[in-house]
């Protein structure tokens, strides 16, 4: 840290945008620029592509320029975030295989230790709550075609 | 009087039974979800939708505006009891509003949102019902290329209102661009960017974007923060203002509804503009500035009544135009496409139902606020005092259940997943999502109106320029486009969004 990049905000947005227009050019090559003499389904997608490495490039550029007036944030959540991202991955893996009965406690419990306030117990009542609640208003309340049980056969 | 006839005919539709039945539910869902720390108007939106697909289209659209309305109110509540604004609109809310609870004051802050809010609502109503038929039957003369100049022009202006770094505004917008035009090109069937991913094949859906982007992104930033999260909330009482309070705020009410209303036109966020232009305009213009920021109710009845005014004006440009001028506009296009609505000028004349339908409904739904949040107000507390370690897995479930109840599919939850981390990365460099989900959605329909001005024209470029109406638009475009870059107008623009 603190080495050229002075302002380390603008520096990473510019790396993720350069990243994202480059991704997208560099899949852009078998589409076709013009088709015949009118527009192909290329170009559209490479000019909005090719704006973006621009404009990448140049908050790149400010992030080694500019000086840095951002303050300080708080850390990282990378708890918050692993949890988040794992438990909606594994909802989505047991909703249709295990049912909405395992899926809702799952996600549940598995994101709750998130949270610095965590504790087991309460966090458990929840999740066992909130499956009943989840069953009566989608289930049966709104008739959401959701699989509940399907190892129940 | 035609506008007479038509509000008469829109009372009519939302005045049966069904109708009231979805505009109070939505209202309430609304205001409770939106009651709850950390949730905005996009992502309570996109959570509910599902829960609308089998209405009839009308009753549907009549539930998502209220359920719009229900979660800008409260933001507002939060914003005035625990400092924590639900969506940025709400953010100037906060400064006032925020010092008036500490002073005991909760209840005429309350009052005072919820009464601004009332009378901007009314008004716009009005205005949107004298102002969209007229702008329908310009829209009605949009060819192609006036559509594709008309949505340049949309995308400029949500970059140059949106808050923070105009530079990564404008990178965001480009993202959501391109990834509106993931899946299967319209008219060559050709596919992109899909990796061969089914549920992309056809096109990203939005609602995917938005949950990952405003729903997951937001909870996972909350939680970065628990610490400092003021979870005790006092007693609320005193709900009616006083004599004086009522002259204090008159004034800055009919302002701040003025000013909401026209900014709320422009396409771009309007109302978030105009909530921090009203109080600005207030504390310039009160004999007493040095109060603002330390419990002035002006500072609440200006900017409250603004954004809803704007809020409520924003659906202008979508009802007559098909443009969304905001993300929540967005999302309400998306509910409207997957009732088989094609949003644009034709709705007016060939659904006159459903448009007036929802016009009359907007007024209905802010006497339903009105009516029902005031005496309800001691239950939306006891809500907020719900710790969010408790809140947030449940919402995550709501989250999790509602992408899934789209369309029945394991890979877009997983998907919606993969958005909350890059919605979290977007939040950490403070890139704002609102350009990017706006992005999204005119992405498809700018390419399809290029394409389809050039085919009509022979590939000759110029049409965009010869066309009188496609030009002014151009030449707007490119005057905004100076103007923001003029150092000082940049200077004044990040002193709006300055939050003091």
């Amino acid at each position: 840290m603190g080495s050229f990049i002075r302002a380390p905000k603008e520096f990473w947005s510019g790396v993720l945008f350069l990243f994202i227009g480059g991704t997208f050019l560099a899949l852009s090559t078998d589409l076709r620029f013009f088709r015949g003499r009118g527009i192909g389904e290329g170009m559209f997608p490479v000019i909005v592509a090719v704006l973006l490495v621009i404009i990448g490039a140049v908050i790149v550029a400010r992030g080694v320029l500019l000086k840095s007036d951002e303050e300080e944030g708080h850390p990282i959540a990378w708890k918050a975030l692993a949890a988040i991202v794992v438990g909606v991955l594994l909802f989505g893996i047991l909703i249709r295989t295990a049912g909405l009965l395992i899926a809702v406690p799952a996600l549940m419990l598995l994101v709750s230790p998130a949270s610095s306030k965590f504790k087991i117990i309460p966090a458990v009542i929840l999740a066992v709550v909130m499956t009943g609640f989840c069953w009566l208003v989608f289930i049966k309340g709104l008739g959401l075609p959701i699989p509940v049980a399907p190892w129940l056969g | 009087m035609d506008v007479l006839d038509n509000l008469a005919l829109g009372f009519s539709v939302v005045s049966t039974f069904d109708n009231l039945g979805y505009c109070l539910i939505g209202v309430l869902l609304g205001t409770l979800i939106g009651v709850l720390p950390g949730l905005g108007p996009v992502a309570t939106i996109a959570m509910l939708l599902p829960i609308t697909f089998t209405l009839e289209p009308v009753s549907s659209l009549i539930m998502l505006a209220g359920i719009y309305y229900g979660a800008q109110y409260g933001g507002s509540t939060t914003a005035i009891l625990i400092n924590v604004p639900g969506e940025s609109t709400s953010v100037v809310t906060a400064l006032d509003g925020y010092q008036m609870a500490r002073k005991g004051k909760a209840g005429t802050a309350l009052a005072t949102a919820a009464i601004g809010s009332f009378f901007a609502g009314s008004v716009a109503t009005v205005i949107i019902a004298f102002f969209a038929p007229p702008l329908s039957e310009l829209g009605l003369k949009f060819g192609a290329a006036e559509y594709f100049s008309l949505m340049l022009l949309g995308l400029v202006a949500c970059v140059t209102l949106a808050s923070g770094s105009l530079i990564r505004a404008f990178g965001m917008m480009l993202v959501g661009l391109l990834l509106g035009l993931i899946g299967t090109d319209v008219t060559s069937g050709v596919e992109r960017y899909t990796f061969g991913i089914d549920v992309v094949r056809e096109k990203l859906d939005f609602v995917i974007v938005a949950m990952g982007l405003f729903g997951l992104g937001e909870i996972i930033r909350n939680l970065e923060d628990e610490a400092t999260r003021e979870s005790s909330v006092k007693a609320v009482h005193g709900l009616i203002p006083s004599k004086e309070d009522f002259k204090a705020m008159a004034m800055p009410i009919l302002r701040g509804t003025g000013l909401g209303s026209l900014l709320g036109i422009l396409p771009g966020n309007g109302a978030l503009l105009a909530s921090f232009a009203a109080y600005s305009m207030e504390k310039k213009l009160s004999k007493h500035p040095e109060e603002f920021g330390k419990g002035a109710i002006a500072g609440v009845a200006g900017p409250e009544s603004a954004n809803n005014a704007g809020a409520q004006t924003s659906f202008i440009p979508m009802l007559t135009l098909g443009i969304p001028s905001n993300p929540v506009m967005a999302l309400m296009i998306g509910a409207m496409i997957i009732q088989g609505i094609v949003p644009g000028p034709a709705v007016v004349t060939e659904q006159p139902q459903l448009f007036w339908g929802i016009i009359a409904s907007m007024w209905v739904g802010n006497l339903m606020l009105i009516i029902l949040n005031l005496p309800l107000i001691g239950l939306w507390v006891r809500l907020l005092t719900v710790p969010y370690h408790m809140l947030f897995p449940a919402i995550l479930v709501f989250c999790a259940i509602g992408v899934y109840s789209l369309n029945n599919q394991p890979d877009e939850v997983m998907l919606t997943a993969g958005f909350g981390a890059l919605g979290y990365m977007f939040a950490r460099l403070k890139c704002e999502p609102a350009p990017l989900l706006i992005g999204l959605i005119l992405g498809p329909m700018m390419e399809e109106n290029l394409r389809r001005a050039m085919t009509l024209s022979h590939n000759d470029p110029t049409v965009f320029l010869t066309r009188p109406i496609s030009l002014t638009l151009i030449i707007c475009t490119i005057g905004m486009l100076i103007v923001v870059l003029l150092p000082a107008v940049r200077k004044k623009r990040e002193e709006a969004f300055q939050e003091d």
